[in-house]
């Protein structure tokens, strides 16, 4: 009586809902007037057929229907079957103990409507893998944090270097800005940086090429690219160009950046050029390889001598370039006297003894530096004439 | 004639579909259309001298957020497991697949389709590693499809 009531309900209720009534057999003992159209059957429907014949649906299905005979279980249902170019839900329900009743319920709008969603929600996951795929296979790391501190995504080179996990990353604040470069406080702070022209960050012994940009206000998406090997390559030509390959002191040009920074500062220094004595001769008598041994040992001294108080570059041939952090022309010319003592003092192996001139000036004023330099070295060239083996200072002309 | 209830199983849009029109009707479209609910196709088909008759079951794929529902499971005597070759994770999905139909149905068996090989270079494919009973398939060229169902059904007769 109560599936009665369920088949009419259905009806008054326009769910156009078909019905099949099955003997223990499974064979159709009555069925509704509009079921053959429903379910598109090229056969006739008649008593006494199989019910398989017209809802394949059910094979397979016979121990659950056993069940709903017996009473063991009231109903069960297929649902969602793509059948007639419609969709419908198949409810198996017991009607008597000799009779089972399937109600056939057309869903076809609303589950093309469903459909529609999960169509374009699987070209979406789709795309979303696509773009994963392309993102993970760039040799960049690549992450998208937001202005609350979070990684709201990060690849799979970002994952591996921190080694942390994807869904790890995403749970807290990992302040992983903070290993980052000179050790950030915020993801915005470092964006701020970049934004303001940095473009290496440095994270433990690696270099990275780093580029950031808001990809909306809450998100921004910063690249980092390493570059460690290239940074170790660099470093390597830098200090090729900027040192003299013979006596590892600054090359000139070197010297005269260094030199022209100070002038550009009000910072007081003093300046001096030394000059090896006689060296022409021991180049002649000793060989050259000896006079590059000496240049070497000679540039060893002027180095140590001069060890953060300024710096040593050499000029060419036999003559340096000090460049003096000082105020006061005594502490200059005094430096410089301690150094041609040493020189003199010190043995320069086969030669038996070796001195050196040195010319000193201070800078004052607005001087440029080839002023500078061509008065210190009209000091050495007065100290030469001296009788060498001196120390001379000019100073600046008023 | 003996009628056999076999499924297709495996990730959205590997190609359940497309295997199952070019096996039942011989046909292939490039258009994707999002398999929803369950759809039967029937089959005839002769194997070793026995005729059968498949209901294959196209079932909808299970999405990172909706697994496929196992109350289309019952009573399947064997079910293909379907991978997208161009997605890795879709093979990787197939253990847990393969695990959810043997819990309703212990005693069926399965076999496994790599699909759309098409999609791979020639020179590529010999590399694929193939676990048993498992074809490279394509149904846009019409690789493999026949074989992969005929397999089943006899592993299902064995």
């Amino acid at each position: 009586m109560k599936n009665v009531q369920k088949i009419l309900n259905a009806i008054l209720s326009k769910n156009v809902f078909e019905y099949l009534l099955l003997d223990r057999r499974y064979r159709i003992v009555q069925f509704s007037a509009e079921i053959e159209s429903f379910l598109g059957t090229e056969k006739q429907i008649e008593v006494g057929d199989s019910i398989f014949e017209f809802l394949p649906e059910l094979v397979g299905s016979e121990e659950k229907m056993q069940k709903v005979f017996d009473g063991e279980k009231s109903s069960f249902a297929i649902t969602t079957v793509s059948k007639n170019d419609r969709y419908i839900n198949l409810y198996v329900d017991h009607f008597d103990e000799k009779n089972l009743l399937i109600l056939l319920q057309d869903i076809t709008e609303i589950t093309k409507i469903r459909q529609k969603a999960l169509q374009y929600s699987n070209q979406t996951t789709l795309l979303t893998e696509t773009l994963k795929k392309i993102i993970n296979s760039q040799n960049a790391m690549i992450f998208l944090a937001n202005t609350e501190n979070r990684i709201e995504f990060a690849n799979q080179k970002f994952l591996e270097y921190f080694n942390v996990d994807a869904q790890e990353i995403l749970k807290k604040d990992l302040e992983l800005y903070r290993k980052m470069g000179p050790g950030f406080q915020s993801y915005e702070e470092m964006h701020r940086a970049i934004s303001e022209g940095m473009k290496e960050l440095n994270i433990g012994e690696d270099v990275f090429l780093v580029e950031a940009m808001h990809i909306d206000p809450a998100n921004i998406l910063f690249t980092l690219s390493k570059m460690t090997e290239l940074a170790r390559q660099r470093k390597e030509l830098q200090e090729e160009v900027a040192y003299d390959q013979l006596t590892q002191v600054y090359r000139k040009k070197i010297f005269d950046d260094k030199a022209c920074e100070l002038l550009k500062s009000d910072q007081p220094f003093a300046i001096a050029v030394v000059d090896i004595d006689n060296f022409k001769q021991i180049n002649d008598r000793y060989g050259h390889l000896v006079g590059d041994d000496v240049l070497r040992s000679f540039a060893k001294l002027l180095r140590r001598e001069i060890d953060g108080k300024g710096e040593v570059a050499r000029w060419g041939g036999e003559e340096f370039l000090l460049l003096i952090y000082t105020d006061s022309e005594k502490e200059a010319v005094e430096l410089c006297e301690k150094i041609r003592r040493t020189i003199a003092e010190k043995r320069f192996d086969p030669v038996p003894e070796l001195t050196a001139s040195c010319g000193v000036t201070m800078r004052r004023g607005d001087e440029n530096l080839e002023t500078l330099l061509a008065r210190a070295d009209k000091a050495l060239y007065r100290a030469k004439g001296e009788g060498k083996n001196r120390v001379v200072y000019i100073p600046p002309v008023d | 004639m003996i009628r056999k209830k076999i499924l297709l199983l495996g990730d959205f849009h590997v190609g359940k579909t497309s295997l199952i029109r070019r096996y039942v009707d011989n046909a292939f479209s490039d258009d994707y259309l999002t398999t929803i609910g369950v759809k039967i196709s029937k089959k005839a088909l002769t194997v070793d001298a026995m005729d059968y008759e498949l209901l294959i079951w196209d079932i909808e794929g299970a999405t990172p957020v909706k697994k496929i529902p196992t109350r289309y499971f019952a009573g399947a005597a064997g079910a293909i497991l379907v991978a997208d070759l161009t997605r890795p994770e879709t093979i990787e999905g197939l253990s847990e697949h393969a695990l959810r139909f043997h819990a309703v149905n212990p005693k069926s068996v399965c076999v496994r389709a790599y699909n759309k090989v098409d999609l791979i270079p020639e020179e590529s494919r010999k590399e694929i590693e193939l676990p048993p009973d498992t074809f490279l398939t394509s149904a846009k060229d019409n690789i493999n499809v026949v074989r992969l169902f005929e397999t089943l059904v006899r592993r299902i007769a064995s």
